[in-house]
């Protein structure tokens, strides 16, 4: 039964550990992102094939992160963790940053991959519009999202606090 | 900043980092770099420290403001 006995952890070797998976977990979920963004844009447009169990692992993975947060009252791993109001400024530019990117890499990849049979000034509209349109879509999507993963992290602090006053 | 009342603290018990180590429940590393000043415990730990050695929180780990250090009053 020795055998099975939980060993005490080093809180510094844990937190040095932490640190080290938080950025394997950055490596891995950029990775999966860029390869799930080039399978999108190597498609003709408006045509999405991604590969299903990989597109579902990084779903899955970051959706179970964000309950885990939310559990613990956290909605962010920054300052803004335990913010009583929703910094809306900090999310719109952060949403607007993502956006900007997830297009930038889209278009790139297009631009690679495209048939170059328009005449230039219809391709860098076409490219323009396409640009627009999901960096547009992105940020939206991105301050959706973090708005409701707020409001979720904050009532659960709001229930701890009762149930804390409660016992 | 070194942590040198720790280190008097432990050598006046006469445990080695190892066997402090053993007694709180971290590795040697641990203790060696919280007396070298390198690594900040936590609560739990600086009271697991305390514990083990037989001395109080402010006898381990208090420092004065600094202020008092460089010499000077505070208001």
């Amino acid at each position: 039964m020795k055998l099975f006995r939980k060993k005490t952890v080093d809180e510094r070797v844990a937190s040095e550990v932490n640190r080290i998976y938080r950025v394997s977990y950055l490596i891995l979920t950029f990775g999966i992102l860029i390869d799930v963004i080039w399978q999108m844009a190597t498609e003709p447009m408006g045509k999405i094939v991604v590969r299903p169990l990989e597109f579902a692992t990084l779903i899955v993975a970051n959706i179970i992160c964000v309950l885990m947060m939310v559990q613990k009252g956290l909605s962010d791993d920054d300052a803004y963790a335990e913010a009583e109001k929703f910094p809306k400024k900090h999310y719109a530019l952060l949403g607007l940053g993502a956006g900007a990117v997830a297009a930038a890499a889209m278009v790139g990849i297009r631009m690679l991959t495209f048939d170059w049979e328009y005449p230039i000034s219809t391709m860098v509209l076409i490219l323009g519009i396409y640009f627009f349109s999901i960096a547009l879509t992105c940020a939206i999507a991105f301050y959706c999202v973090q708005y409701a993963i707020f409001r979720a992290a904050k009532r659960r602090r709001n229930q701890q606090l009762r149930d804390e006053d409660e016992t | 900043m070194k942590n040198k009342r720790l280190q008097l603290a432990r050598v006046a018990c006469d445990m080695s980092q190892a066997q402090l180590a053993e007694a709180v429940g971290v590795t040697r590393q641990t203790v060696g770099l919280i007396e070298s000043g390198k690594y900040n415990p936590t609560l739990k730990l600086c009271l697991a420290i305390c514990h083990a050695l037989g001395k109080t929180l402010d006898e381990l780990f208090w420092e004065e403001s600094l202020q008092q250090h460089k010499g000077v009053e505070e208001p």
